[in-house]
């Protein structure tokens, strides 16, 4: 179900064409990708390789640690 | 009563949920980068010395490459700054995103992050021929950063 479909929802739900439950089934089956915290753990992965490179770039320009 | 609570329930989990494709495309796209970044950074330390531990500060370029590319100690240590400037800025766009939700406004990270970018390709451009590894990493770091200002809607 794309975010579009799921946005008309409450206009099944309004107009009587679909229960209360059958619009929480719908939503249950709903899957956007990655979740939030998913997403926030790829971006810490990208911080720890940044993080250890940058320390490998800064001992190579002579940077002190 | 309990109908319309429902209804309000549903369009905010419509909204949340409609915020993610855009963070997780800038999500993708900077962890491509990221990993183009990587790989131009050690491509850049293998040619300077070949032989030298990976892990520990390379000071001196001794690589028979390095000699043929006139990739000087100074020249190295250049490079390691703008290295160094490319992947603080990261983290700091990676910081910001973690915590972007859309709505929001682009993080400057970004912008200064492709900066950065920019910096590195000119100056691996000059240093060395276009089908070097560093070069062509350091290009795919740089489009996949645009990719992400676009998302994101970074001026």
């Amino acid at each position: 179900m794309t975010i579009a479909m799921l946005a008309l929802l409450p206009q099944l739900l309004s107009a009587g064409l679909a229960t209360e439950q059958e619009v929480a089934n719908l939503i249950k089956s709903f899957q956007p990708g990655m979740t939030d915290a998913e997403l926030n753990a790829v971006l810490q992965l990208v911080i720890s390789g940044a993080t250890k490179h940058k320390a490998l770039a800064d001992a190579d320009a002579g940077k002190p640690a | 009563m309990r109908r319309i609570l429902f209804v309000v329930a549903l369009l905010t989990l419509v909204t949340a949920c409609a915020s993610l494709p855009a963070k997780q495309n800038a999500t993708i796209s900077l962890q491509a980068s990221e990993v183009a970044l990587e790989s131009a950074h050690d491509a850049e330390r293998l040619l300077c010395s070949p032989t030298a531990d990976p892990s520990a500060a390379i000071t001196h370029c001794d690589g028979s490459g390095a000699a043929a590319l006139g990739l000087t100690d100074a020249k190295h240590q250049q490079l390691a700054r703008l290295f160094s400037t490319a992947f603080g800025a990261e983290i700091a766009a990676a910081n910001a995103l973690t915590i972007w939700r859309a709505g929001d406004p682009p993080p400057s990270t970004v912008a200064e992050y492709q900066r950065d970018l920019d910096d590195i390709l000119a100056a691996v451009k000059l240093t060395f021929p276009s089908t070097q590894v560093a070069v062509t990493k350091t290009q795919t770091a740089v489009d996949e950063a645009a990719k992400i200002a676009v998302i994101l809607g970074v001026k």
